[in-house]
């Protein structure tokens, strides 16, 4: 997972509420203090409960990925460890198996020898 | 009765796959074929030149599995580049013992992994050789934050554990590998160098016959620093107008560009350029028209260079960078000189070029030194020397069998 873009959503995860702007000259500070008022009768109290929801939703959507990120982080470490080891094994199998081919041609030498002696 | 001689399965790239491993085994096989039992095994059987068809048993790399109970041990011929790429998979899988041509493997696992579309895979070495710092770096290499780290992360870590023992050519890849893996057996074998007798003159070669010759041989690559050494070049003809200079090999990559840098400096009578030369005793030919061989390497990976030996067997001075094996050569066979110091370069140029009497007596020492470090025969004996020290290692091979009445080999 991506580090940088865990901390950048960390960054962003409170969403505040923007102030009423207006480039309008001259009347620019009226109509955004009329809009401001506006939103305070008609939307304000319906928005800002949900707007606490989302911020309560962002901050444990971005403890989640914290903790998944550490998990993925142990399950690396897990693998690197498992692949490590599957190594070793197959190098442990490898010298068995040179070890069963001098075996095998010891016995076959010992077994000419035999023959050999009853002959 | 009849002695034992040990059954081994020989894995490399063989003639004619361009590869100065290719010709590293092609040299040593027949030397070591009197003295062990071989089976060859390659990518394309039918691919491999008639002459070793001819003498050897020549196998593909997919029937090994299914035929490895025949043989003792199993020697892999492992270099940084794509034509390992079946021999590297088939050691991970049925480890052997690991002949390192390079300390670094990075560029051969990018062509087994990127190169494949398996970035995954890439990732997965990475977290091998390094760990979680491996992966970070790994995945920042997917994103395109930064470049592939090919000569800083050698990436030998799961051959190094996979292999019952390693045959390098030169003590600096054996300290390297003994510093991270002590308990592996590692043993140090040179190279083989076939010492050609030169069969092309300057005059068949349509060199000039009187002029000072310098030349650098092999792939022409960024790493083998040749526009560093045609600027030093183009710097001493200042004191030597008829000095001639052969760029012998072809260029494989873009990272380059030959033919712009004499354009540039108008010395097109005074740069050869042969590129590819198939034949060995051809490409020897060449190296024997110079009177002097420039062989330089920055960032060495760890290599042995063959060319520089060819240089050296052939009785011409060389000069070196001095670094990893390199700087092992003796100092009488060769001039060494600080990696990317163009000035000590013009000065070692320019001291072989004004003194005829050291050339030939720096090229006397290098073919001695040479025949006696390199031949082919002393090799061969060298790795059967090798093979019975890590067989007794790993698998407690007798020295006798019973009812043999001799020594394995």
């Amino acid at each position: 997972m991506n580090e940088n873009l865990i901390a950048e959503l960390e960054a962003r995860r409170t969403i505040h509420e923007p102030p009423f702007r207006s480039d309008k000259p001259i009347i620019g500070p009226l109509i955004a203090w009329f809009r401001a008022a506006w939103n305070s009768v008609s939307t304000r109290w319906y928005v800002l409960p949900m707007l606490r929801q989302q911020n309560e939703f962002n901050v444990l959507l971005v403890s989640c990925l914290h903790k998944m990120e550490e998990r993925l982080g142990e399950t690396d470490e897990r693998l690197i460890d498992l692949d490590q080891d599957q190594t070793s094994l197959t190098r442990n199998v490898a010298e068995l198996t040179y070890q069963l081919v001098r075996m095998n041609r010891l016995l076959a030498a010992i077994e000419t020898q035999l023959n050999s002696r009853s002959e | 009765m009849k002695p034992v001689i040990w059954r081994i399965a020989y894995f490399s790239p063989l003639p004619p796959t361009r590869s100065g491993i290719a010709d590293y085994s092609y040299e040593l096989l027949p030397r070591l074929a009197q003295r062990v039992d071989l089976t060859l095994f390659v990518a394309d059987p039918d691919r491999v030149i008639r002459s070793l068809r001819e003498q050897f048993s020549v196998r593909a790399i997919e029937e090994y599995p299914a035929m490895r109970w025949e043989y003792d041990m199993a020697l892999y011929q492992v270099g940084n580049g794509k034509h390992h790429e079946g021999i590297y998979s088939t050691l991970l899988r049925y480890p052997g013992i690991t002949i390192l041509h390079e300390y670094f493997l990075h560029h051969l696992i990018v062509d087994c992994t990127i190169g494949r579309g398996n970035s995954a895979g890439y990732i997965r070495e990475m977290g091998y050789g390094l760990g979680a710092e491996g992966l970070c770096l790994a995945r920042q290499v997917r994103c395109g934050q930064r470049g592939q780290p090919l000569f800083e992360v050698p990436l030998n870590e799961r051959l190094l554990d996979s292999s019952l023992g390693v045959i390098v050519h030169s003590k600096h890849v054996q300290q390297r590998i003994r510093e991270r893996r002590p308990h592996l057996p590692t043993v140090v074998v040179p190279a083989p160098i076939q010492n050609y007798s030169s069969v092309l003159s300057r005059q068949d070669l349509g060199c000039p016959d009187k002029a000072l010759i310098l030349a650098s041989a092999g792939q022409v690559t960024k790493q083998k620093q040749i526009i560093l050494a045609l600027d030093a070049f183009a710097r001493l003809r200042d004191e030597f107008p008829n000095a001639v200079y052969l760029v012998v090999g072809e260029e494989p990559g873009q990272d380059v560009d030959l033919n712009d840098w004499i354009q540039q400096h108008g010395l097109q009578n005074a740069v050869i350029c042969t590129g590819y030369v198939h034949d060995v005793q051809q490409f020897t030919s060449w190296i024997a028209a110079a009177d002097v061989l420039v062989n330089l390497r920055y960032p060495t990976v760890g290599e042995t260079s063959a060319t520089a030996l060819r240089g050296l067997a052939a009785g011409r001075p060389v000069i070196v960078s001095n670094d990893g094996w390199y700087a092992e050569l003796p100092d009488d066979v060769c001039v060494k000189v600080l990696p990317n110091d163009a000035d000590a370069l013009l000065a070692a140029m320019r001291r072989l070029a004004s003194d005829e009497l050291l050339r030939r007596e720096m090229g006397r020492r290098a073919a001695e030194y040479a025949y006696r470090q390199h031949d082919p025969d002393r090799v061969a004996q060298m790795y059967v020397d090798s093979i019975r020290e890590i067989l007794t290692n790993t698998t407690n091979w007798p020295k006798t069998l019973p009812g043999s009445g001799a020594e394995n080999v």
